[in-house]
C-alpha cells in the first residue's frame, strides 16, 4: 500500500505541466501514517525538491505554498528530516524570489521554528537573513502574513531594540489584529529588554494607554496587560516622587478599564490590578466607593498621550473593586475578589472597607465567588489586616451553614485566624458552629478542632461560655442529658482548649472539673477531631489529670508539645493554616512494645527524613509554605514519639534530627518571608526579625550542644548559618537576596558518635527542704538587699569536664546576673554528672516575693566575644543554654504563711 | 447634513417617551409612550409636529420600541390604529410577547375607572401585527439607508438600547438602561461604536448607588429573621420583574441555607410572566443562562402555587402577589389577614402611587390604616422598603458616555434640575456636547457626511503598506516617543473639472498635473482671537492695523523659530515655502470651523499656504499662533 501510494504519488510528481493537489494529499496520507518508511518520506521530499525547482520555472506562485505546507509537516513529524528541509528552504528561498507572501512566511517560520535562535553555526548563518526576511514579509501589504509573523515575533529572533521600533509602529496598524500581535510581541518584549532611554518606556507605556481606547474589544485587552506590564517596569526605573506618581497614575489607569463593556477586558484590568503593590492610599480608598471622596476630587495624575484624553482624574478609579463584585459575570467577580488582596495587604483601611463588601459577596450565587471572597479574607487575617465586627456576622455565620462544603471549610479557614472582640461576638460563632454542626455532621472533625483553636485563642469568653453551659449536663439537674450529640461534643472541646488558652489562666478554678470526665465518654470523637494537636494517649492523660486538679498551669503537662506554647500569633498563622493531619502516626504507636525494635524504627526513620527534606526545599522556593510547614510538623511529631530520654545515644540522633527539622521549619518561614514578592511589608514588622533571631539560637545550639560533629555536619550547619545571617541583611538590603538564588537544602549524613549535650536542672536541695519543691506555696526566703543562694540540683550529660558552665539567673530583662561552674568541682563523668549548686543572688529587690528564671549555659569558645556580658564578671562569648528557662519562687523571710 | 432631533415626550420629565430623530434625511421614531399622570390630550404626545397633514407614513421611516413599560409604548396603538400609522415597527422579541399584556392591562383599567376608551382590544391586536420582531445584534436593515441593532440594554426582560445609522452617521438611543446586573437580569451592553449623538435617559441624574449587595442583604435578612421566628412575609410585587428578581434570591438563600419554609406565588399574573421568562430565558443574565443547561433559574425549588386556604394557616411562610403598590386585589386581601400579627413582614416596593395603602405604609410609621369608610385595618407588623431600581444611577449614565465618547448627548428620561447637573458634569468631565431640550423643542448638529471618491491604484497599494514615522514632537512637551501612519494622509483629494472625485497618492501628483514643474500648494485659513493677540506682546501698543499684527506674529515666530529664519514680505511672513498673512475673504476657499468662530465678534483671520516640502514646519507654526489663542 506504502509502495503504491508513492509511486502514485512519483507519477503525478514527475507530470510537471499539470500538477493538482492530489499529489500533496497523497503525500499527506503517507505522512499521517506513522508505519510509513523513513525511505518513504525520503523519497517525498526528493520529489518535492526538485518539485520546487521546477515550480519556480514554470508553474504557478499557487503551488510554493503546498510544498512549504508539506515541507513544514513533514518537519513536525519527522524532525530528523529536519536539515534537509532547512536546505529545501534554503535553496527555495534563493531561487524563486517572486514567492508569494504566505508561502515565504510559513517558510520562515518553519524554517526557525526546526532550529531555534541558538542552535547551531549552520542557523547562525541563516538567522542574519532571518531578520530581514522577517522586516520585509511585517512591512509587505499582505496582512494576514504580517499578522501571523508579529504573533510569533519571539522565534525569529529579531534584535530587541529594532524589535521595540517595529512593534510600537504596527501598534497604529488598521487592523486590529495586527495591532494585537503587536501589543502582545511589546509585552514578551518588556521582560526581555534593558531599556536605558526612560522616555522609550514612558513612550511605549503611553502608546498603550491610548489603545485602551482602541473599539476592538481584544486590542483593549492586549493593551490593559501591556499597560500593567510596562506600568511596571516603568515604576521599576522611576525614583522618589515619580515613582510613587506613576504607580498611582498606573493603578487608576487600571481601574478605568473596569468599566469596559467586555468582559475579557474587565478580567485583564482586575488581574492586572491583582498584581500591583504600591498605590496611593487615598486611591485605594476611592476604588471601594463609587461616590467621588473629597480628597479624590480635582485630583489628576500623569496624563497620556494623546490630547484627547489629556489628563486623568483620580476620580477614575471611583467604585472600581465595587463594579467589580458586581458585575453579571462570575469570572469577573472572582477576578475582582482576588485582586483585593494585595490593597487589603497594603492597607488596613483598605482591608477595612473591602471586608464590609466582601461580606455581602458571600451572598453571591455563584460558589466559585463565595470560595474566592472567603479566601481574600482569609488572607487578608492572614496579614493581621481582619477585623470583624458584628454587623458582617450575619452573612459570614451563614457560610458555616452554606451547602457547599468548601465553601463551609473556608469559612473555618477564616474565623481560625479571626480575633473576636467581645463575649457576644464569640457565642454568636460558637453557636452558628454548633448550628453548623447540627446541619453537617461530616464536618465534624475540622468544626471541632476549630472550637479547640478558638477556645485557646479567647480562653476568658470560652470559661464564659462553658460556666454557662455546665448546668445543661450536670447530672444532678434533673433533664436527661445525650452526651453523644454535636452541642456537647462542641462545648466539652471547648472546655479542653481553656486550660491551654493564651490569654490568662485567672478564672481557671471556675471550671467545674467533673467536666473533664464527661469528655472522656466521648474520647474518640474528641481525639480524632485533634489529632493535629495531640494523639489520644495524651489525650486520655491530659483529661484524667484536669478531671483531678482543679487546674492551673496545665501547660507544663504538655511537654514536648513546645509547638502549642512556642510559638506567639503571628507565627502561629503559619503552621495552623493547615487541615489536621488525618492519617497519623497510629504505626508507631504499635510499634512501641519493644525497645530493639523502636531503636530500629528510629534509625530508618531518622534516614527516612533526612532523604527526603531535600525533597522538600524546592516547595519552599515555590512558595508553597504551608505544605512544607505541615509535613515538617507531622515528621517532628513522629520523630517526638520515639525520644524517651535525651541522653541516651541514640537519643542523641533524633534530638539532633528533631532540631534540624526546626531549624529547617524556621528556615523556610524566613526564606518564605524574604522571598514572596506579596510580603513587602511583613520584611518590615517584627515577625521576620523574631523568626531569624529563633533561627540564629537553633543553629547555635546544633552546632554547640552536640559533641561529636563531622567535618561535613559543621559545615552543613555554617553554610546554614550563613544563609540565615544572608537572610537577616536582606532586610536593610535588597540585594543580599541576589546571594541566595543558588543556595538549595544539601542532604546531610550522619556520624556514628553524636553526643547531646543537655542539662537538667531542678529547684530546691533535697536535704535542706525534704523534697519540698520550689513552688508558690514554698518559696525560698530571702531577705531584701542581701544575697539569696539559689538550691540547685544539676544533671549534666554528655558535657565535657572542660566545659565553661554558667547559671545565668534573670529577674527581668536588664537585671541577671551569671554565676561561674567549676564543673571540676564535682563528682562524676563526662556521660552523667550530677551535684547540688547554690549560686548566689546578690540584687535581691524590695519586694514581698518575686520570681527568678533560672537557666544553666555553656560559652561557644570558638564565637566571637561579645561586649555585652564584660563588666558584669560574666561569660565573654554567646551562651548556649542546655535547658529550659525554670522559674524559682522566692519571698521576703516573715511574710511567710 | 444634519441631524434634527425633535422631542416629542420625556422632555426633562418622565412619562411619553418619544424622540423624532431626522438622521441623514432619515426620520425614526423611537419610543411611543404615554404619561400616566394625564388624562387629557398630555397623555399622548404632540403627533400633529411630525406631520401637519396627519400623513404620517411619509414622514416617518420607522418605529422603533426599546420596552414594554406603558410610558415607552403605551400611545402605540393609538398612533397605529387612530392616527393611522402604518409603516414599519421594531420591538424585540420579548417585549413584542409581553407588550400586548401590559397593554390590554392597562386598558381594562382605564376602563374599569370609567374613562373615555382611548383604544380597542382589537387595536391592541392590530397594532401588533405590524410589529417586527428583532433579536439582539441583528442588523436590521430598515431601508437601502437605514440600519438598526438592538443591544441589551437590562431594566426589563426585552429592553433595548437601539443603535441606528444612515451613511456615515450614527446614533444611540437607549431607552430606559441599568449599568448593573440583577439577579435575574444583565447589564447593558454595547459595542464601542464611532456615534454623532447618543440619547439616553437620566432618570437617576444625580444619584451614586452603593454596592447592590447591601441591598439583597438587607432584604434576606428581614425575610430570614421573620420566618425563623414564626412569622408570615407579604411581597407584594409587580407581576414582571421584580417578582422574578426576588424570588431568584430568595430561591437562592433557601437553597443555599437549607431552609424549608414554604415560598408561594399568588396565582394569576405572576405564573403567567414566569412562562414567559422561562421561554425567553436568552434575554435574563447570563447567571441564568449558565445554569440553564442543567436547570431552568425560574424553575424555583422552593416556590408553591399559593391556596387561598392557607391564608390563616399557622406556620411561617413567604408569599408574592399582585398588585405590588396593595392597591387593591390579592395582595390587599392578603395585607388584610397578615397586617394585624406583630411576627409579619411586609416588604414595600420603592415607589407608590399616593393614594394606595403601599404609599401609606410608606409614609410614616401608621398603626391604622383606613381602606374605606368602614374598614380600619391595625398595622403591628413590621415594614420593610425595598430599594431596587432598575434604572442606571448617575455613574452608571457618565459610565456609557465615557464609553462611547459620542460627539453629542440629549438627556431625555429625567428631572430638569438634575439633568442640568448631570449635563454639566458630561461638558467638563468628559469634554462631550450635551442638551436637554424640553419637550416640542428640536435639537440640531451637524452629522458626520462622507463624499464617496475613487482611488488610484496607486494610493491603494500605499494605504496597504505599513508607513510609520516617530516624529519628534518639540511643540508640546510630550515624551520623544510618538507613532504615527501617514498612509492615509499621503493621499490627495482631487476633483478635476466634470469627473468623479478621485484620491491619488502624493506621489502621483506631478505625474497626473502633467510635466514641467508643478507646486503643490497647501491652504488653511483660521481665525485668531484679538485679544489674545494683543495679550502676546504687552509692551507694543498693538492698533487693529494689520501690519501691526503680523509684527506680533513675527515677534512670536522669530522667538520659535528664529534657526529657520521669519521673513517680513509686505503683509505677509514667511518661513521656507511657508507664508501667512491676514485674510480678509470671508468666502476664502480654506477657511475652515467659519461658523464656530463667526460669532465671535474680535476674529482675525489668517490665511497659510505652503508646499508638501514645508508640511511639518507649517503644522508646528499653526499650532504656535492657535496655541496664542488660549
Ligand atoms: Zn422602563
Ligand atoms: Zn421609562
Ligand atoms: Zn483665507
Amino acid at each position: 500500500m506504502e509502495q503504491k501510494l508513492l509511486s502514485n504519488f512519483e507519477q503525478i510528481c514527475k507530470n510537471q505541466t499539470k500538477i493538482s493537489l492530489k499529489s500533496f494529499s497523497i503525500a499527506r496520507t503517507l505522512l499521517v501514517n506513522p508505519s510509513t518508511s523513513d525511505q518513504t518520506i525520503s523519497s517525498i521530499l526528493q520529489n518535492l525538491e526538485t518539485l520546487s525547482t521546477a515550480v519556480s520555472a514554470s508553474n504557478p506562485q499557487f503551488y510554493h505554498l503546498h510544498v512549504i505546507t508539506l515541507l513544514c509537516e513533514i518537519s513536525i513529524v519527522r524532525r530528523h528530516f529536519s536539515p534537509r528541509i532547512t536546505t529545501i528552504l534554503h535553496s527555495l528561498s534563493l531561487h524563486c524570489p517572486n514567492i508569494t507572501p504566505r508561502a515565504a512566511g510559513l517558510a520562515l517560520s518553519t524554517s526557525v521554528s526546526i532550529y531555534p535562535a541558538s542552535a547551531s553555526n549552520l542557523v547562525s548563518a541563516f538567522s542574519e537573513g532571518t531578520e530581514g526576511l522577517f522586516l520585509s514579509l511585517c512591512f509587505g501589504s499582505c496582512v494576514p502574513v504580517r499578522q501571523r509573523l508579529l504573533s510569533d515575533v519571539e522565534i525569529f529572533n529579531v534584535r530587541p531594540s529594532l524589535l521595540l521600533t517595529v512593534l510600537t509602529g504596527f501598534t497604529k496598524d488598521p487592523y486590529p489584529y495586527v495591532r494585537k500581535a503587536a501589543l502582545d510581541g511589546l509585552i514578551g518584549l518588556c521582560k526581555c529588554i534593558v531599556v536605558e532611554d526612560r522616555g522609550m518606556i514612558e513612550g511605549c507605556y503611553l502608546r498603550a494607554v491610548e489603545l485602551l481606547f482602541d473599539t476592538e474589544e481584544c486590542v483593549r485587552c492586549s493593551a490593559v496587560h501591556m499597560v500593567s506590564e510596562w506600568g511596571k517596569f516603568l515604576v521599576a526605573n522611576s525614583e522618589g516622587k515619580s515613582k510613587r506618581d506613576w504607580s498611582d497614575a498606573l493603578y487608576v489607569q487600571l481601574c478605568s478599564m473596569v468599566r469596559d463593556m467586555s468582559m475579557n477586558v474587565k478580567i485583564e484590568a482586575f488581574n492586572a490590578l491583582g498584581k500591583l503593590g504600591m498605590t496611593s492610599e487615598y486611591i485605594l480608598m476611592q476604588t471601594l466607593s463609587k461616590k467621588v471622596l473629597p480628597i479624590t476630587k480635582e485630583k489628576t495624575l500623569h496624563g497620556q498621550l494623546s490630547r484627547k484624553h489629556s489628563n486623568l482624574p483620580a476620580s477614575s478609579a471611583a467604585g472600581a473593586f465595587i463594579h467589580g463584585l458586581e458585575d453579571e459575570f462570575h469570572e469577573v467577580r472572582s477576578c475582582a475578589c482576588y485582586s483585593m488582596r494585595m490593597p487589603a495587604i497594603l492597607s488596613a483601611g483598605f482591608a477595612t472597607g473591602a471586608l464590609g463588601l466582601l461580606m455581602d459577596v458571600l451572598n453571591d450565587d455563584s460558589v466559585v465567588v463565595r470560595l474566592q471572597a472567603l479566601e481574600t479574607m482569609h488572607h487578608m487575617a492572614v496579614y493581621g489586616h481582619l477585623k470583624v465586627q458584628e454587623m458582617h456576622m450575619h452573612m459570614f455565620l451563614g457560610a458555616l451553614i452554606d451547602m457547599n462544603s468548601s465553601i463551609r471549610l473556608t469559612a473555618r479557614k477564616v474565623l481560625r485566624l479571626t480575633k473576636l472582640h467581645d463575649l457576644i461576638l464569640f457565642k454568636l460563632v460558637v453557636d452558628s458552629l454548633i448550628q453548623s454542626l447540627e446541619k453537617y455532621p461530616q464536618d465534624e472533625m475540622d468544626a471541632l478542632s476549630l472550637i479547640f483553636d478558638i477556645g485557646r485563642n479567647h480562653g476568658s469568653f470560652a470559661i464564659s461560655i462553658i460556666k454557662e453551659f455546665f448546668p445543661e449536663v450536670d447530672p444532678s439537674s434533673e433533664c436527661n442529658w445525650d452526651f453523644n450529640n454535636s452541642k456537647t461534643a462542641a462545648h466539652l472541646v471547648l472546655a479542653i482548649s481553656i486550660p491551654l488558652s493564651h490569654g490568662k489562666q485567672q478564672q481557671l478554678d471556675s471550671i467545674p472539673s467533673i467536666i473533664y470526665s464527661y469528655a472522656v465518654t466521648i474520647l474518640g470523637r474528641i481525639s480524632r477531631s485533634l489529632t493535629g494537636v495531640m494523639n489520644q494517649d495524651t489525650l486520655l492523660a491530659y483529661l484524667s489529670h484536669c478531671s483531678r486538679s482543679s487546674g492551673p498551669h496545665l501547660i507544663e503537662f504538655m511537654k514536648g508539645e513546645d509547638k502549642m506554647v512556642e510559638d506567639d500569633v503571628a507565627t502561629k498563622i503559619d503552621t495552623q493554616i493547615t487541615c489536621p493531619v488525618s492519617v497519623r502516626l497510629d504505626v508507631v504507636h504499635n510499634n512501641n512494645d519493644g525497645d530493639f525494635e523502636v531503636h530500629d524504627n528510629a534509625d530508618n526513620y531518622i534516614k527516612f527524613i533526612l532523604a527526603n527534606i531535600v525533597q522538600v526545599w524546592p516547595l519552599v522556593k515555590f512558595g508553597c509554605i504551608h505544605e512544607v510547614l505541615t509535613t515538617l510538623r507531622s515528621w517532628k511529631e513522629e520523630l517526638a514519639t520515639f525520644i524517651t530520654d535525651p541522653s541516651c545515644q541514640s537519643n542523641s540522633h533524633l534530638t539532633f534530627t528533631s532540631q534540624y527539622l526546626d531549624v529547617v521549619k524556621l528556615l523556610s518561614k524566613a526564606w518564605w518571608h524574604v522571598m514572596c514578592p506579596m510580603d513587602l511589608i511583613c520584611k518590615e514588622s517584627g515577625n521576620l526579625g523574631y523568626i531569624l533571631q529563633k533561627l540564629e539560637n537553633k543553629l547555635r545550639e546544633l552546632q554547640h550542644r552536640f559533641i561529636g560533629l563531622s567535618k561535613e555536619e559543621e559545615l552543613h550547619i555554617q553554610e546554614l548559618t550563613h544563609v540565615a545571617s544572608t537572610l537577616k541583611s536582606s532586610i536593610f538590603d535588597e540585594s543580599a537576596i541576589k546571594k541566595l538564588q543558588f543556595f538549595s537544602l544539601k542532604e546531610i549524613i550522619f556520624h556514628e558518635n553524636i553526643k547531646y549535650m543537655d542539662a537538667e536542672v531542678d529547684v530546691g536541695d533535697k536535704y535542706k527542704y525534704k523534697y519540698k519543691y520550689n513552688d508558690w506555696l514554698n518559696p525560698i526566703p530571702f531577705v531584701a538587699g542581701l544575697p539569696v543562694g539559689i538550691p540547685l540540683k544539676i544533671r549534666l550529660h554528655n558535657v565535657p569536664i572542660e566545659t565553661k558552665l554558667w547559671v545565668k539567673m534573670t529577674m527581668y530583662e536588664k537585671l541577671r546576673e551569671y554565676v561561674y561552674v567549676d564543673l571540676k568541682q564535682f563528682e562524676g563523668c563526662e556521660k552523667v554528672r550530677e551535684f547540688t549548686f547554690m549560686p548566689p543572688f546578690h540584687r535581691t529587690p524590695k519586694v514581698n516575693c518575686f520570681v527568678l528564671r533560672v537557666c544553666v549555659g555553656m560559652e561557644c569558645l570558638c564565637e566571637e566575644e561579645v561586649d555585652g556580658f564584660r563588666g558584669h564578671g560574666g561569660p565573654t562569648h554567646e551562651l548556649v543554654y542546655l535547658c529550659k528557662e525554670k522559674e524559682v519562687f522566692l519571698s521576703m523571710v516573715g511574710k511567710k504563711g | 447634513m444634519a441631524i434634527d432631533c425633535l422631542v416629542l415626550g420625556a422632555g426633562q420629565e418622565v412619562g411619553k417617551s418619544c424622540v423624532v430623530v431626522s438622521i441623514n434625511g432619515k426620520r425614526i421614531m423611537f419610543d411611543c409612550g404615554m404619561h400616566m399622570g394625564y388624562t387629557d390630550h398630555n397623555r399622548y404626545p404632540d403627533f400633529s409636529l411630525i406631520s401637519k397633514s396627519g400623513d404620517f407614513n411619509n414622514a416617518l421611516s420607522c418605529i422603533i420600541i426599546t420596552h414594554f413599560h406603558l410610558d415607552h409604548i403605551g400611545a402605540l396603538p393609538y398612533f397605529t390604529e387612530v392616527c393611522g400609522y402604518n409603516g414599519p415597527i421594531y420591538m424585540t422579541y420579548p417585549t413584542k410577547a409581553l407588550a400586548p399584556l401590559m397593554l390590554e392591562d392597562y386598558r381594562k383599567v382605564m376602563v374599569g375607572r370609567g374613562e373615555e376608551q382611548q383604544f380597542t382590544y382589537e387595536n391592541i391586536i392590530d397594532c401588533m401585527k405590524k410589529v417586527t420582531a428583532v433579536d439582539l445584534k441583528q442588523n436590521v436593515q430598515v431601508d437601502k439607508d437605514l440600519q438598526i441593532r438592538a443591544y441589551y440594554a437590562g431594566h426589563v426582560l426585552g429592553a433595548a438600547m437601539f443603535y441606528a445609522c444612515v451613511g456615515d452617521s450614527a446614533m444611540v438611543y437607549t431607552g430606559d438602561y441599568n449599568m448593573t446586573p440583577d439577579r435575574h437580569l444583565g447589564a447593558a451592553q454595547i459595542d464601542r461604536l464611532q456615534l454623532d449623538l447618543l440619547i439616553t435617559e437620566s432618570t437617576y441624574a444625580t444619584t451614586i448607588r452603593d454596592s447592590k449587595y447591601a441591598r439583597e442583604r438587607e432584604f434576606l435578612k428581614a425575610v430570614h429573621k421573620c420566618v425563623s421566628n414564626g412569622g408570615k412575609v407579604l411581597i407584594p410585587t409587580f407581576a414582571l420583574g421584580r417578582a422574578q428578581e426576588l424570588c431568584i434570591l430568595l430561591d437562592d438563600y433557601w437553597e443555599r441555607m437549607n431552609l424549608k419554609v414554604p415560598i408561594y406565588f399568588s396565582a394569576g399574573l405572576t405564573i403567567q410572566a414566569n412562562l414567559y421568562y422561562k421561554v425567553l430565558i436568552n434575554w435574563t443574565s447570563q447567571k441564568v443562562k449558565d445554569t440553564y443547561a442543567t436547570r431552568n433559574a425560574f424553575d424555583f425549588k422552593n416556590v408553591h402555587q399559593f391556596d387561598r386556604t392557607l391564608l390563616d394557616a399557622p406556620g411561617p411562610c413567604v408569599l408574592f402577589a399582585t398588585p405590588g403598590m396593595i392597591s387593591g386585589g390579592f395582595s390587599l386581601e392578603v395585607f388584610k389577614h397578615w397586617a394585624p400579627c406583630e411576627s409579619n413582614l411586609i416588604t414595600l416596593p420603592g415607589y407608590c402611587v399616593a393614594g394606595t395603602v403601599g404609599h401609606k405604609l410608606m409614609s410614616g410609621k401608621p398603626t391604622k390604616v383606613d381602606l374605606d369608610k368602614d374598614t380600619q385595618i391595625d398595622v403591628r407588623c413590621q415594614i420593610h422598603q425595598l430599594s431596587f431600581s432598575p434604572h442606571t444611577d448617575a455613574k452608571g449614565i457618565m459610565d456609557l458616555v465615557k464609553f462611547l465618547s459620542p460627539k453629542h448627548v440629549i438627556l431625555v428620561h429625567g428631572e430638569k434640575p438634575k439633568m442640568d447637573l448631570l449635563k454639566s458634569r458630561i461638558k467638563s468631565e468628559l469634554g462631550i456636547e450635551c442638551f436637554d431640550p424640553a419637550n416640542t423643542e428640536t435639537v440640531s448638529f451637524p452629522s458626520t457626511h462622507f463624499i464617496k471618491s475613487d482611488a488610484s491604484n496607486a494610493f491603494i497599494r500605499s494605504s496597504l503598506t505599513p508607513n510609520f514615522k516617530f516624529p519628534k514632537d518639540e511643540i508640546t512637551d510630550t515624551p520623544s516617543l510618538h507613532v504615527c501612519d501617514e498612509r492615509v494622509s499621503e493621499g490627495i483629494l482631487t476633483m478635476g473639472k466634470g469627473q468623479k472625485v478621485k484620491v491619488i497618492h502624493q506621489d502621483e501628483l506631478v505625474t497626473m498635473v502633467g510635466g514641467g514643474k508643478t507646486e503643490v500648494e497647501f491652504g488653511y485659513c483660521f481665525g485668531l482671537n484679538l485679544c489674545s493677540l494683543k495679550n502676546v506682546s504687552k509692551e507694543v501698543r498693538v492698533s487693529n492695523g494689520d501690519d501691526s499684527l503680523l509684527g506680533v506674529l513675527n515677534m512670536k515666530l522669530s522667538d520659535e523659530f528664529g534657526e529657520l529664519g521669519v521673513r517680513d514680505c509686505k503683509g505677509s511672513l514667511e518661513v521656507n515655502s511657508f507664508r501667512v498673512r491676514v485674510c480678509k475673504n470671508d468666502d476664502c476657499p480654506h477657511r475652515v470651523d467659519r461658523d464656530e468662530l463667526s460669532e465671535r465678534l474680535e476674529c482675525v483671520f489668517f490665511c497659510c499656504n505652503w508646499s508638501i516640502l514645508d508640511k511639518s514646519i507649517a503644522w508646528r507654526v499653526i499650532s504656535v499662533m492657535k496655541n496664542m489663542d488660549l
